[in-house]
């Protein structure tokens, strides 16, 4: 195992954590920004902005622990 | 400097435990969020069992990403420790060209003394080589087939110029242990936890199994007596390091 692989797993799980916060915040979010005005979100658009924002944070892992791996 | 391997295995614990625990806060709040009432009337009842089952199943892989992260630290932490404990092992012994002739004689002396050997004259004949924990261990391996390595008791019979080579083999046997049971430690199967029923299908969070909370016991054990040993070498010990361990006593 090289050195230094500590702190490359220290920065995934820390990314990790911040991701889980952004979508604990979207799942609690019942409003979105239009224009300057604040209105409602329907279950389904926040279903959807969800399911784009986990796909991002999953791809985002995957290539953090592809580039560990071949470190490792 | 400790090697404080105990804490670090004890936060990385932590870690998994927290884990586990957000992984089963998860489940819960779509259970919550579907299973309410005002839910149950706005989906349809195939729809919320996807969801959940979809849910559930991300919930999980998550969790068993951040586990697979913690287990790799877990022993990238292992062999550090290692490194610090005995660089012998890692080091490559320096060895100058007339080495093998070197051997050679230290064998031939080894075999005139044959069964007579004491643990000064093996000393005088090896004092060379013994930062060579390869090199030691093949001839601790040579003497064993004329002589006693350890008397009655147990103790041994060449503690000056085995003495070395022997704290590092027990070290060594210690660290072995530890690696074993960290190559799986977070991640044995879990079990089912509290389960809920709905459209006849079974959804249950996950709770660590029987055998996951006996590895990570023994594990802090193990831990903690190199960590004894590490304070020992490095003239921090206490009674209890000798105690368990004799053969650290040369």
């Amino acid at each position: 195992m090289p050195d230094g692989i500590i702190p490359q797993i220290d920065a995934i799980l820390l990314r990790i954590k911040a991701n889980q916060a952004e979508l604990a915040q979207m799942r609690r979010t019942k409003v979105k920004q239009r224009g300057l005005k604040k209105v409602s979100m329907s279950d389904g658009e926040r279903m959807m902005l969800l399911v784009k924002t986990k796909q991002k944070h999953d791809q985002e892992i995957k290539n953090m622990i592809d580039k560990l791996n071949l470190k490792g | 400097m400790a090697i404080e391997l105990k804490k670090k295995i004890e936060e990385l614990i932590q870690a998994h435990r927290t884990n586990n625990d957000n992984m089963n806060a998860t489940m819960r709040d779509t259970v919550e969020q579907f299973f309410s009432e005002g839910a149950i009337n706005t989906y349809k009842k195939e729809f919320v069992s996807e969801q959940v089952q979809k849910d559930f199943a991300d919930a999980r892989k998550e969790a068993e990403v951040v586990d697979s992260l913690l287990n790799k630290k877990l022993k990238a932490i292992i062999e550090a420790a290692k490194k610090e404990m005995i660089p012998e092992y890692f080091k490559k012994a320096e060895r100058s060209s007339d080495h093998a002739a070197k051997v050679a004689n230290a064998l031939q002396f080894l075999m005139i003394e044959d069964s007579d050997l004491t643990d000064e004259s093996a000393y005088l004949i090896l004092k060379d080589f013994l930062d060579d924990y390869d090199q030691m261990l093949l001839f601790k391996k040579a003497i064993g087939k004329k002589n006693a390595l350890v008397d009655a008791s147990g103790n041994t019979t060449f503690p000056r110029t085995f003495g070395k080579l022997n704290k590092m083999e027990a070290v060594m046997n210690l660290f072995n242990e530890v690696e074993t049971m960290a190559n799986n430690l977070f991640m044995h199967p879990r079990y089912e936890g509290e389960t809920y029923i709905f459209n006849n299908q079974m959804f249950a969070t996950l709770t660590d199994g029987y055998q996951e909370m006996y590895d990570e016991k023994y594990i802090l054990d193990f831990a903690e007596t190199l960590d004894r040993i590490s304070n020992k070498l490095n003239g921090e010990g206490d009674e209890n390091t000798l105690e368990k361990h004799p053969q650290l006593e040369n």
